[in-house]
């Protein structure tokens, strides 16, 4: 057989000029040292992983190894990844990435991810493959990021469709693939015209509605392996959820879709358990937490949200929080606003009152709990204020702790979580820190305030309660009664079974949710702009509602496609 | 490479390059890294530039390099940790591909009498069989500049020899009767029949598939005239699956030498056993 061999020939021109001029000449030592670092980046067989002893601090589960290394030698880099949730389909994308770039078969690629997602992704092909991915922000990144991480929605848009169109990609990833299951839309259209060689797409839902939409996800990635639509439909569809020739379907599916189930790898998860607890405020508490919510409800329509230039969403939530987290934000409040300013006034009122407040609640049943719990605990709140306060108040009390948030660097955060680990019971964290460091070995979450946002909350009980956790998982809601915190709690988060959802589900299910502005805003707008207490309610149950029979679906249609 | 053997890949890197080693223990190694590494390795190209500019004095860095995950130190000093994925490492490697790429060596002689050294040209080759999959192979190969002579592997046969950057006194180099033109032309040649002669099975089977892969894409797209270029560029990217194979060049260099490769092999080889051998208190030739 004749195959075309390629003769590089960039070195004879340079070489002929050094015999030339007799120089210069390079070191014995550095041809010794380029040899050698050239020996141990070559890959001499074509069925391994390379990437695997490229990984430092990590190790990938033997499910994930096989998913990339079938994508890369059996589906010949062209398959959707669609492990059900919280398996870690971008672990298998990472690796399949990173062992082509050692193999220099991908020099150039594109990652499109929903925006939401595209620091994360970023973060961790740089913290766990070591792949110097970037995420785009500006125009001229398109052209000169080998690696770069963007949302669809940015990429398809001009002036950048025009630039992803004029790259030629080695490899192109698309998350969350699912919105690429109607051929009439413009994502499909685009990645379609998108040139690329290699192709992943993950979705943990490779079926929605349709089984149609099995066939036009394959068929953007290889056209004709599943015929063209008419001899689909007559070979295997018996109505619009059901299949027929299972077999011969499964057959082709298994050579472009990977989809490991938990059950199958025998990965279970340990147990959840939730305690909630709805506590009394104190009669002082209590009082602070009307004024400010009055407060809040008067000037939130007049001022569009913000007095003083600061959010008085934000206020309302520091406020279900701490005294202190609520106290920085009316006294800076106080000192921007105008002298002699209503407004002014009002906010040195609200200041007054939280002098009033002696005791913290929630504190004291976190302190009973923690003393309870006599185990490594770990204290989740929103604010840097209450975070601090928590972490005197621990001191008085003669209870280890140390602070962690997003603000640390690389080396302070493993620094933290390595004190935790060995000398701290406490670790008491802001949200914004949880992201990119192990905490398996705790088990006991404290929630001392809840986020608005059940992504955030999910983000929270992740850190710990994934893959490599031993033991059950115990989650303490704290929150006081009759405060927002407590609506959110009872009738978003319960109603839709957060607190039993697997990590990811949620986000794939939100993702389908189609909202115009993001969850938190709804969730504001439902608060702020409702007349009354029970219209809230009401409006608060509707979302839950929604969000629990946009589940119900995603699991019918997992046992479909399951079948 | 495992973690000794990066550990002395970067201590001899450091060593090239002048660095002050200011501490070290079988798992780090901290240093003040001379201007012309930091330079190399430290990716710090507008702090150089400043300097430059100012005319200040260049600070390099100090910093210090950990082969073992659990190695930490109470003090507040720089650390990175060396694997085979670290940045740095690849940072490292590229100084060294860059710097090490064009070799000229003479055999050393420490006889009075006078000698000729025969040129030979050195060429690391690293061949890759690519498809969708790739695979290299280390192909070291020395062709000799004057008779045509090839010997591949040629690499392990020059650790027999001490080489010098000067002709040795009393010494005179042969002028090659080939150019460097026509000894590629001859390599490559050479190259092309061995190629030729390997297993080829992997080739076949992707163009197999890739043939019946476009034969899947053209059925799919048969009665839709409207997508023609959607099909054409489905087509253009499976041909970049093509089964091919790509021979480059790590370095090279060019050797001056007095005694042939193989000879000098052997002779070296039994100076080792009869060493070995007296060693043991016997006599090899009795």
């Amino acid at each position: 057989m004749d195959i075309p061999i390629l003769f590089k020939h960039d070195w004879l021109d340079v070489m002929e000029q050094k015999i030339k001029a007799d120089g210069p000449w390079d070191q014995l030592e550095f041809f010794q040292l380029a040899l050698k670092a050239t020996k141990s980046l070559l890959v001499p067989d074509f069925n391994s992983l390379a990437c695997l002893n490229h990984l430092n601090d990590f190790k990938p589960y033997p499910h994930q190894v096989e998913a990339a290394l079938k994508v890369i030698t059996e589906m010949h880099g062209r398959a959707i990844l669609a492990d059900e949730v919280g398996l870690g389909k971008t672990i298998e994308a990472g690796l399949i990435l990173k062992e082509y770039m050692i193999r220099g078969l991908v020099k150039k690629a594109l990652i499109l991810v929903p925006a939401s997602l595209v620091l994360q992704w970023t973060k961790e092909l740089n913290q766990k493959f070591s792949i110097p991915a970037v995420a785009q922000r500006k125009e001229y990144m398109w052209k000169q990021c080998p690696i770069l991480v963007a949302s669809l929605d940015t990429a398809k848009r001009s002036p950048n469709r025009e630039h992803v169109l004029e790259q030629e990609y080695d490899l192109v990833i698309v998350d969350e693939a699912h919105k690429l299951k109607n051929p009439r839309s413009k994502n499909y259209e685009f990645m379609l015209q998108v040139k690329k060689k290699y192709f992943l797409l993950l979705t943990a839902t490779p079926i929605q509605n349709e089984i149609d939409e099995l066939f036009h996800l394959v068929s953007l990635l290889r056209p004709g392996l599943l015929g063209e639509s008419g001899t689909f439909s007559n070979r295997f569809v018996q109505g619009k959820r059901r299949t027929k020739n299972n077999a011969q379907l499964q057959a082709l599916l298994n050579k472009v879709m990977i989809r490991t189930r938990r059950k199958d790898q025998g990965i279970i998860l340990t147990n959840r358990h939730v305690y909630d607890f709805y506590l009394d405020l104190s009669p002082e508490e209590k009082r602070l937490y009307e004024a400010v919510t009055a407060f809040v409800k008067e000037y939130y329509h007049e001022k569009q949200g913000q007095a003083g230039g600061f959010s008085l969403i934000t206020l309302q939530k520091e406020v279900c929080s701490s005294k202190e987290a609520a106290f920085f934000t009316l006294y800076n409040m106080f000192h921007k606003l105008p002298e002699h300013s209503p407004l002014r006034e009002k906010v040195g009122g609200l200041i007054e009152i939280i002098k009033e407040v002696r005791e913290h609640t929630k504190a004291k049943k976190m302190l009973e709990l923690i003393k309870e719990i006599n185990d490594k605990v770990i204290v989740f709140t929103a604010y840097r204020a209450t975070q601090d306060y928590l972490q005197h108040i621990l001191h008085e009390n003669g209870i280890s702790s140390v602070p962690f948030r997003g603000g640390f660097g690389r080396n302070k955060k493993d620094w933290m979580t390595d004190l935790f680990q060995k000398k701290a019971q406490v670790l008491i964290a802001t949200e914004a820190g949880g992201e990119g460091i192990n905490l398996q070995f705790c088990n006991h979450i404290i929630n001392y305030d809840l986020p608005w946002n059940p992504m955030r909350m999910e983000q929270r009980i992740g850190r710990v309660h994934r893959l490599g956790q031993t033991r059950d998982v115990y989650i303490y809601n704290l929150t006081t009664k009759g405060t927002v915190e407590a609506h959110i709690l009872q009738l978003l988060y319960e109603k839709i079974d957060l607190f039993e959802m697997v990590i990811g589900e949620l986000d794939d299910i939100l993702s389908r949710l189609n909202l115009s502005q993001s969850l938190e805003d709804n969730i504001a707008e439902i608060i702020f702009q409702s007349e009354s207490e029970r219209e809230m309610e009401i409006k608060l149950e509707n979302l839950s509602a929604c969000i629990r029979s946009l589940k119900d679906n995603l699991h019918q249609e997992d046992h479909l496609a399951a079948e | 490479m495992d973690k000794e053997e990066l550990y002395h890949y970067v201590m001899r890197y450091l060593n090239a390059r002048d660095c002050t080693i200011l501490e070290q223990s079988p798992s780090h190694i901290t240093t003040r890294l001379s201007e012309a590494a930091d330079r190399e390795i430290m990716n710090r190209p507008y702090y150089w530039l400043y300097v430059e500019r100012t005319g200040i004095e260049g600070e390099p860095m100090e910093i210090t390099f950990t082969f073992d995950p659990d190695k930490t130190f109470d003090d507040k000093r720089r650390t990175e940790l060396i694997h085979l994925g670290s940045p740095r490492l690849h940072l490292i490697f590229e100084a060294c591909q860059k710097n090490g790429r064009f070799i000229r060596l003479y055999q050393e002689s420490s006889m009075s009498k006078s000698g000729a050294l025969t040129p030979w040209l050195c060429i690391n080759y690293k061949i890759s069989f690519i498809s969708d999959q790739k695979k290299d192979l280390f192909y070291p190969l020395g062709f000799n500049l004057i008779n045509g002579e090839i010997i591949a592997p040629f690499d392990k046969l020059l650790d027999h020899y001490c080489l010098t950057p000067k002709i040795p006194d009393y010494h005179f180099t042969l002028a090659p009767i080939f150019s460097l033109k026509s000894a590629v032309k001859r390599i490559e040649l050479y190259l092309s029949q061995y190629l030729k002669q390997m297993d080829h099975s992997w080739a076949v089977e992707a163009r197999q598939r890739l043939k019946q892969e476009a034969e899947l894409i053209r059925s799919f797209f048969e009665n839709d005239t409207e997508r023609e270029t959607i099909l054409k560029r489905r087509l253009a990217e499976l041909e970049e699956y093509e089964p091919r194979i790509e021979v480059a060049a790590i370095n090279l260099g060019l050797f001056y030498l007095e005694t042939h490769p193989l000879e000098k092999a052997t002779h070296n080889l039994k100076a080792e056993r009869k060493n070995i051998a007296s060693a043991a208190g016997t006599n090899p030739n009795q």
